[in-house]
């Protein structure tokens, strides 16, 4: 498996869990917060939230630092790129695709 | 105020597209369902339930549903095990036909741990996969219970 698949893979998999986005979306939209500020925010405890956030970590999503005694989480700047890449691909891939079906369809009609 | 790029992103996961067919629905169902209508836009189906694809790209496909005439399902995964779920329905136009896809990223982990599903292998044939999605929905009406 190359590196980017490998990268793609770990967005999309902590992508897939709905908390994780709510918790991602907070972090791009207010950041930089701590794991008691989003648990304020979210119907899931702190404890939750730290593993949640060790998750989007593991993928390279946020960043984390130490302020004082919190740790504040903040979105990690071109970590969705993979994303991006991924729905710029396939959707280029489905206009080819479609466009020969249109063609095909024509031929038939 | 959210980040545009991180709500959107977030909210799309996913690619939709949509086409519209100058043929009515039963042609543009064979042309998505028939083994030699899709080797002349998609790619060509192996017997080991792959796909080929015009650029060469194989991907192995799952059927995960079928209503016939109307959309299909299937997972499908490349040599790398990039996998996606792929939604194709046909509906009726003024002009003929709309096929719409819709194509959503998974995860690996919920590929490899998904839920049953039925191996295309030489099924994508209409005749054939009328009789597959049989034994599909029965198996599935007993998964989702």
């Amino acid at each position: 498996m190359s590196r980017s698949h490998a990268t793609t893979d770990a967005v999309f998999a902590a992508l897939a869990d709905p908390t994780r986005r709510a918790v991602l979306a907070l972090v791009g939209q207010r950041g930089p917060l701590s794991a008691t500020e989003l648990a304020s925010e979210l119907p899931v405890t702190r404890q939750a939230v730290v593993k949640h956030l060790g998750l989007l970590r593991d993928a390279g999503l946020v960043g984390a630092t130490k302020v004082g005694r919190d740790v504040r989480y903040e979105l990690r700047r071109g970590s969705l790129d993979p994303a991006a890449d991924w729905i710029s691909a396939v959707g280029e891939r489905w206009d080819r695709r479609l466009a020969a079906l249109e063609q095909r369809a024509r031929q038939r009609g | 105020m959210c980040n545009p790029s991180v709500a959107g992103m977030l909210a799309v996961m996913r690619v939709t597209r949509d086409v519209v067919l100058t043929v009515d629905t039963d042609v543009a169902w064979e042309l998505l369902t028939d083994r030699d209508e899709l080797a002349t836009w998609l790619g060509r189906l192996d017997d080991d339930g792959s796909l080929v694809e015009i650029d060469g790209t194989r991907r192995h496909v799952e059927v995960e549903h079928v209503d016939a005439g109307r959309s299909i399902g299937f997972v499908w995964w490349d040599d790398d095990g990039a996998a996606s779920r792929v939604e194709i329905t046909v509906d009726e136009h003024a002009d003929g036909s709309r096929v719409s896809v819709t194509e959503t990223a998974l995860a690996r982990a919920s590929v490899a741990g998904g839920t049953r599903r039925l191996a295309l292998g030489p099924a994508w044939d209409g005749r054939l996969l009328d009789l597959e999605l049989r034994s599909l929905v029965r198996d599935h009406a007993l998964a989702l219970v």
